[in-house]
């Protein structure tokens, strides 16, 4: 288990290594001059070599990859060029509100999503079966950013039960209870199409160990059917269910965008969103390194719980 | 249900292409008062926020939302079988180098990567089909590969080697086919999930540029009265879950008809 956790580690190190060479590159794909972003087309040549050299943008592809990397290491990510502060200050915060949304959704994703699979799986078949899963299946269809605005319609337009926007209140806000309040419609929206999945991988699993003989085998000796639901099957319909709510949770870090350029929550992905109508590539770069390292750390940590739940996956160290 | 869904497809396909034709106004011509109600006066679901007619639009519209889900997913599939075939019937340290660099790309959500793509590069329909066909590749072409993999160690590529066909013959009459089947399926339910990112990016403003209709920009243009004229932004989100739907039911009947042994009980 120690052998497979290093050697899983040391595989990230490339992976990483590659994504630092993307991100880099963005600087570079963007179409047009970055001296015109910054300076505004009317600017002279003379202003524009000066930012230029500044920039470094006259040496070579590898020296400014370098310097950069060896920046970001250190934990500099360079400055914004629109808030002219620190990428890394403007960023890590709103990555802190990320994280407190995608936790939130990723919560009720599973636990909607392992009921429904759960209590579909358990009474298969039957209409309430039919009915869960369907509405399961549209919903996993349904896109984001439209879910979140119909929630937005019935529950902060029509009924004023909710907050519609933000993270606080404007008045006697930041509470915990506040904080709350406010998550609830985000969270929800984002949660639910991922909870789609993990009911149909959920109740996919458990049909087909609910099919095995050792099943049959503790059925027949006079085991409680709650019994073998609750502990013979969800041993071995774990790994599924852990791998797809891995998948999910990187899902979840994508979608998030939507969700918070919605429900103006003051996160990562809304600061993205600004940040590349904005042409503001250093945020770009800073925010799209940091959910990178956050899904790779993610996947990391879905397969050491696997390995660890299920030992027949520690011999596939890459994944495939 | 499989066969339904056909049906659904072809129908919206027919609409689609027949807008100009049978779409009831003009999809840019403000033809009734702004935001008026669905079912009043000429405007059978409605005017959006300009008072244009939100039936036209969506007929309109959807052609757009079609090819962001049906193009980019076609040429991703077509460039994926080539890197994934060669990648597993090559081997060695060739499979290494592409899939390791394939590796890279799911490092990041495959949202963010079409954001990104779509983000850098100028908005504009043929942006998000970009950004869709790179963050599709590494997808696709994994599965080509594993599947690759898998059909190069049975029984009848062997026999076909061993009974002296050409290197050319085992690729393209005995591994393509039975390559293709797996992938077409994985192919059909993506297109759906595709047009809603496609939608999704224009949205956001990444993609498709007003006064376009696109499903995914009336959304966005609905939300500005959402209190006011729901159905500006509900009618255009109920055409993409369908549609959506209905590829992924497709899926489920190509991968039932292709391999019975999977047909779900």
């Amino acid at each position: 288990m120690g052998l497979y956790v290093l050697m899983r580690l040391i595989s990230v190190v490339p992976v990483l290594l590659g994504v630092s060479i993307l991100v880099f590159l963005l600087m570079h794909l963007a179409p047009g001059d970055v001296t015109s972003t910054l300076l505004g087309p009317m600017a002279s040549p003379d202003a524009r070599a000066a930012i230029r050299e500044r920039l470094g943008l006259d040496l070579s592809l590898f020296t400014q990859y370098w310097t950069w990397l060896t920046l970001v290491l250190q934990g500099d990510l360079g400055v914004s060029w629109v808030h002219r502060h620190e990428v890394a200050d403007l960023v890590l915060p709103k990555f802190f509100n990320t994280v407190i949304l995608a936790s939130a959704a990723a919560l009720i994703a599973y636990l909607v999503g392992f009921f429904a699979g759960f209590v579909a799986a358990s009474r298969a078949y039957s209409l309430s079966d039919r009915i869960l899963m369907g509405v399961m299946l549209i919903l996993g269809n349904t896109p984001l950013y439209w879910l979140g605005l119909i929630l937005v319609f019935l529950f902060a337009l029509t009924w004023r039960w909710l907050p519609a926007t933000g993270m606080v209140s404007v008045v006697d806000g930041g509470g915990v209870l506040d904080v709350l309040r406010h998550l609830i419609l985000p969270a929800t929206a984002s949660a639910l199409p991922s909870a789609a999945l993990v009911a149909r991988v959920t109740r996919a699993s458990y049909l087909e160990i609910l099919n095995q003989n050792y099943i049959r085998a503790a059925r027949s000796r006079g085991v409680p059917r709650g019994l073998i639901l609750r502990k013979h099957a969800l041993r071995n319909a774990a790994p599924a269910i852990l791998t797809v709510g891995g998948m999910e949770l990187g899902y979840l870090l994508g979608g998030v965008v939507f969700t918070e350029v919605i429900f103006a929550w003051p996160g990562a992905g809304n600061q993205l969103y600004s940040s590349i109508v904005g042409r503001d590539i250093p945020t770009v770069q800073g925010i799209v390194l940091l959910i990178a390292l956050a899904f790779v750390l993610i996947n990391l940590i879905v397969d050491v719980v696997n390995a660890y739940v299920d030992p027949r996956t520690r011999t596939a160290l890459s994944g495939y | 249900m499989s066969l339904v869904a056909v049906s659904f497809i072809f129908l919206v396909v027919l609409l689609c292409l027949l807008a100009p034709y049978i779409s009831p106004h003009d999809p840019f011509e403000a033809v009734a008062r702004r935001n008026t109600a669905p079912l009043t006066g000429n405007v059978f679901l409605g005017a959006d926020v300009d008072g244009r007619d939100i039936l036209t639009r969506l007929l309109w519209g959807g052609r757009i939302s079609l090819i962001t889900g049906v193009i980019p997913t076609v040429l991703a599939t077509a460039v994926s079988l080539l890197i994934g075939m060669s990648a597993g019937y090559v081997g060695g340290w060739f499979d290494q180098l592409l899939m390791r660099s394939l590796d890279i790309f799911f490092a990041f959500p495959l949202v963010l990567v079409a954001i990104v793509v779509a983000g850098v590069l100028t908005p504009g329909l043929f942006t998000v089909m970009i950004a869709i066909f790179i963050a599709l590749i590494p997808y696709i072409a994994r599965l080509v590969r594993t599947t690759t993999l898998s059909v190069k160690t049975q029984p009848f590529i062997e026999a076909a080697r061993a009974s002296g066909a050409r290197e050319s013959v085992i690729i393209f009459r005995y591994l393509l086919p039975n390559t293709v089947a797996p992938v077409t399926v994985y192919a059909t339910t993506l297109i759906g999930m595709m047009m809603v990112l496609g939608s999704a990016l224009s949205f956001l403003g990444l993609g498709v540029q007003p006064p376009t209709a696109d499903w995914g920009l009336m959304i966005s243009e609905g939300r500005t009265v959402l209190r006011r004229a729901p159905h500006a932004t509900i009618f255009p989100g109920i055409m993409i879950v369908l549609v959506a739907l209905a590829f992924g039911f497709i899926g489920d009947g190509l991968r039932d008809a292709m391999d019975p042994r999977l047909r779900s009980r």
